[in-house]
């Protein structure tokens, strides 16, 4: 691989020919012309890097970004034969690709606008397009505009050569920045006469000011669109104007675009259907919320039962700690901080939760760790054949009072 | 149940890992011996040439000794006892680098002191000498800190050899007692706290390269001695928790890089001299040198967790249960910080709320930070409140409750010690009270309100007061009242309400451990508990 030049190269071979064409500096220059004629006498005059720009042999050390930035400036702006210098002497710059100069001066205005010193908007563009084809005005007008916006970057020795109407050479000798503006100047205005004069030959007034509707699109050119101003100036009756509503509503109507998006949005109508149809499916396979666990004397006192909890997530205890009574209750072995399901640890006689360290008594009610309230109750009952019957779908909260419900307990 | 602290394997290992110890040791009195110490941002200019050279035979015989470790390996089924072989050839290689380095480095200080090298004459300063960076003191004594690593790299290697001959050392049981005792997780979470702060303000201390590997040395001698208890050893050698030691190495070295740098910085910038990424500003083409590198990078790491892959299996557990959770249930290990504050909080606020401010904060700093120093640079002192917050937050806040989630907690989300058992069975009482059973029950002595906003009242007015009240007292503080003249008021007090919030853990925390307070405002019947 062919060894690459480092940026600190860069950097020192732009400080050398910098005071001819400096890197930092060319982006503020006028665009050069690429057949411009070998810039070597002009970087054979340039003198030395100013003196007080730093350098590394100076400073013994490395150079930082800002002092080298600092440095490119001020070999670019700061030495006067850098800015004074011709345009068409300056070399075209290899190591910036992006800084393209266009070939002919009339012609700088689609470039990416050096002289405003950022890219043209939108406007500006459209602008340049409509103002006849090619045609150098914006450039011309762009011009002064850049010119203030830095004044550093312009000569004082150019200022003398200011004199505002004068002879200019033939465009291809034009050296100077200030010249080639003027040029440019010149040449858009001439065009734009010229322009204003075919329009006037051309059109008859009404049908100029329609014209001048007309604009460069980039999006599908609509039919009809182009001279509505000369129908609607040929034909003023009511009953026209309606059918040249209906008439421009099909032809909407009938669009590509238009069927385009029709189709998208049905497409996404239907969709959305079919996601809410899927939301409730014909056959639902829910586990029965009820539960035969036995006869009420199947269960100790003071024990909690896990035979439930794998496949039904609940405990039955039979205990009198609640409120005295003995009373047979189903736990949901859920716990109430973040919904782990705790351990029956029979020998601390409580449950805890291996998530965050939860702890609940026998009869439900928290006591340890995070979780805020106690343990929910599944509603018991007593069927006809004495079994207990254990209904999931209904739980009762005791910080809400609930567990006074009948429903949520049974007297052993 | 008792498990058996020291098994052949352990055993094997334990040898291994102090022959690591030692050659670590051994490369490091090599290094001072031998190299040119000239520290980050110091200056080599009008420094004569070394006279310390590197002995090209003491870098082959290490080296040839290792390899015929290797060989004797490979031929292990022509030899008895190969593996004893090829340990004695690595130990006795990581011996002699030791051992030459702590001579050469006394015979370089005294040919330096006779004005005379190998070859040629030197005179005067030289580089030779350690050149200390600016700002961590004087230049260290080559020739002692030598000789201090040298014997180090010997006593491990001492230590390493006396288990390869089955020597059973262990970690004494009281040192484990006493470890385990004081062990809880108030005690840890006080202790990284002032750690922080003994950090932060004996900076210069632990920036100083000597300082740094003797602690590394603590460290590996204190985990290679608990690993010989049964306990540390299964938690630690989890395939879960290998990437937390690991994350433990990596963010001990960085946070010692930056606090280091920062320092340096901190020392030249009060002396008026450029920083250290002023003076070497890293610079590299992102073609090829940028790409190349994470090139390099990708198929290193690529290979590094293929090959972790295939050493350590996934820690699968039984399928998943609705109804079964395993005890204890850990989140992944990145989330345990999280999952530690949930001890704390209501999962809105610990799982929702807080995880969310983290988020916001994060992004909003950019908004809030009105201190344009520290651009490009380490640095502590110019950005001493950033620094403090952003570290307390990341370090104590994320890593160690990591830590303590992963290491420390066990069945039903007890705290177990180190080298403690874990117990199902543990019992840790944890009667956790509200705040408005202490106000109304404890000190007023009256029985709760029905009405909820009055039984809750004692916890709005604290949350309240927190909010609204200190705020406006930190104001006062100079630091704040310098940041509200820069970023005037609205900054000031979305910044207040952040670290308010991130205060909130350990205000909670502290609460729960003094006071077994369980929540201060507690409205269970809405889910609203704070």
């Amino acid at each position: 691989m062919a060894k690459r030049p480092s940026v600190k190269e860069i950097l020192e071979l732009a400080r050398k020919g910098g005071a001819a064409q400096p890197s930092g500096g060319s982006a503020e220059e006028v665009p050069a012309e690429e057949s411009a004629p070998e810039p070597a006498a002009a970087m054979e005059a340039a003198p030395a890097p100013a003196a007080d720009v730093p350098t590394p042999s100076s400073l013994g050390r490395p150079l930082t970004l800002k002092e080298k930035l600092a440095a490119a400036r001020a070999g670019g702006a700061g030495a006067p034969p850098a800015a004074a210098k011709p345009a068409a002497a300056a070399p075209p710059v290899t190591e910036e690709a992006g800084a393209e100069a266009p070939a002919e001066a009339p012609r700088a205005v689609p470039a990416p606008a050096a002289p405003l010193g950022r890219p043209m908007t939108l406007k500006e563009k459209l602008a340049a397009a409509r103002s006849g084809g090619g045609g150098a005005a914006p450039a011309a007008g762009a011009k002064p505009a850049a010119g203030a916006a830095k004044p550093a970057a312009k000569p004082a020795a150019a200022a003398g050569a200011k004199a505002a109407p004068r002879a200019l050479p033939p465009l291809e000798k034009i050296t100077d920045p200030k010249d080639l503006a003027e040029a440019a100047r010149q040449t858009a205005a001439k065009k734009e006469k010229e322009v204003a004069a075919k329009l006037a030959e051309a059109t008859p007034p009404k049908a100029k000011a329609a014209s001048k509707e007309v604009k460069p699109s980039t999006v599908l050119p609509k039919p009809g669109r182009a001279t509505p101003g000369a129908t609607a100036a040929a034909t003023t009756a009511p009953v026209s104007r309606r059918r040249q509503f209906f008439k421009a509503a099909a032809e909407v109507c009938l669009s590509w675009l238009f069927i385009a998006w029709a189709t998208f949005a049905a497409g996404c109508a239907i969709f959305t259907a079919m996601m809410g149809r899927f939301m409730f499916p014909n056959v639902l396979a829910e586990p029965p919320s009820t539960i035969k666990i036995g006869l009420p004397s199947n269960f100790d006192p003071e024990d909690v039962n896990e035979r439930f909890k794998a496949e039904w997530g609940f405990w039955v205890v039979r205990s009198t700690r609640y409120n005295g009574q003995d009373i047979i209750y189903a736990l949901q072995s859920v716990c109430t901080h973040l919904g782990c399901p705790p351990n029956w640890l029979a020998g601390e006689q409580k449950f805890k939760c291996p998530c965050h360290g939860s702890g609940f008594y026998i009869s439900g009610i928290n006591f340890e760790g995070p979780a805020p309230r106690p343990l929910e109750r599944f509603k018991v009952t007593v069927a006809d054949d004495g079994q207990i019957i254990v209904d999931k779908s209904q739980k009762f909260q005791q910080e809400l009072g609930q567990w006074s419900d009948t429903d949520s307990y049974i007297q052993a | 149940m008792h498990h058996p602290d020291l098994t052949p394997g352990v055993m094997t290992g334990l040898a291994w890992y102090f022959l690591l110890a030692s050659v670590l040791n051994a490369a490091a009195a090599a290094y001072i011996a031998y190299m040119e110490l000239v520290s980050e941002g110091a200056s080599r200019v009008g420094l004569a040439p070394k006279t310390r050279k590197l002995p090209n035979w003491l870098v082959g015989a290490f080296f040839a000794l290792y390899g015929l470790a290797v060989l004797v390996i490979l031929g292990r089924d022509l030899l008895p006892n190969a593996t004893l072989i090829a340990y004695s050839l690595c130990a006795l290689a990581n011996v002699v680098v030791a051992l030459t380095a702590g001579a050469d480095a006394a015979h370089f200080a005294e040919a330096h002191d006779a004005g005379h090298g190998r070859g040629s004459e030197v005179h005067g300063p030289s580089l030779d000498d350690h050149q200390p960076a600016i700002g961590l003191g004087k230049p260290m004594n080559r020739t002692l800190w030598t000789l201090i690593w040298a014997i180090i790299a010997v006593m491990f290697q001492a230590m390493g050899i006396t288990y390869a001959l089955g020597g059973a050392a262990i970690l004494p049981q009281f040192i484990r007692d006493g470890v385990d005792a004081v062990s809880g997780p108030t005690t840890f979470f006080v202790f990284s706290t002032i750690a922080f702060i003994l950090m932060l303000m004996f900076r210069k201390i632990v920036s100083n390269g000597i300082v740094a590997w003797a602690g590394v040395n603590a460290v590996l001698v204190l985990f290679g001695l608990s690993m010989t208890d049964w306990d540390f050893r299964d938690i630690v050698t989890k395939p879960d928790n290998v990437p937390i030691v690991g994350m433990i190495i990596l963010v001990g070295y960085f946070t010692w890089l930056s606090l280091r740098r920062a320092y340096i910085n901190d020392s030249r910038m009060a002396l008026g001299l450029p920083n250290l990424e002023e003076m070497e500003p890293e610079k590299t083409l992102t073609w090829p040198d940028l790409v190349y590198t994470e090139l390099i990078c990708m198929v290193a790491l690529t290979i590094f967790l293929v090959v972790w892959g295939i050493a350590l299996q996934a820690p699968l557990e039984q399928p998943a249960s609705s109804t079964v959770a395993p005890n204890p249930s850990k989140a992944p290990w990145y989330f345990l910080g999280l999952q530690e504050m949930l001890v704390y909080f209501d999962p809105w606020m610990a799982g929702v709320v807080l995880p969310g401010l983290i988020i916001v904060g994060l992004m909003a700093i950019p908004y809030i930070d009105t201190n344009k120093a520290g651009n490009g640079y380490y640095t502590i002192s110019q950005r001493k409140f950033a620094y403090i917050t952003f570290q307390y937050g990341f370090l104590i806040l994320w890593v160690v409750l990591i830590v303590l989630g992963t290491f420390l907690r066990g069945p039903n989300w007890n705290f177990f010690g180190p080298y403690e058992y874990w117990d199902l069975h543990k019992v840790i009482p944890l009667n956790n009270v509200n705040l408005s059973e202490i106000v109304w029950l404890q000190v007023l002595g009256l029985a709760k309100p029905e009405n909820i906003l009055k039984r809750e009242s004692p916890g709005f007015l604290v949350v309240l007061a927190y909010f609204l009240l200190v705020p406006p007292l930190l104001a006062k503080i100079p630091m704040f009242k310098k940041m509200i003249a820069q970023g005037g008021w609205l900054r000031y007090f979305v910044l207040a309400g952040l670290i308010l919030f991130m205060a909130s853990l350990p205000i909670k925390m502290v609460l729960r451990w003094t006071l077994n307070l369980k929540y201060i405002i507690a409205i269970p019947e809405y889910f609203f508990n704070i």
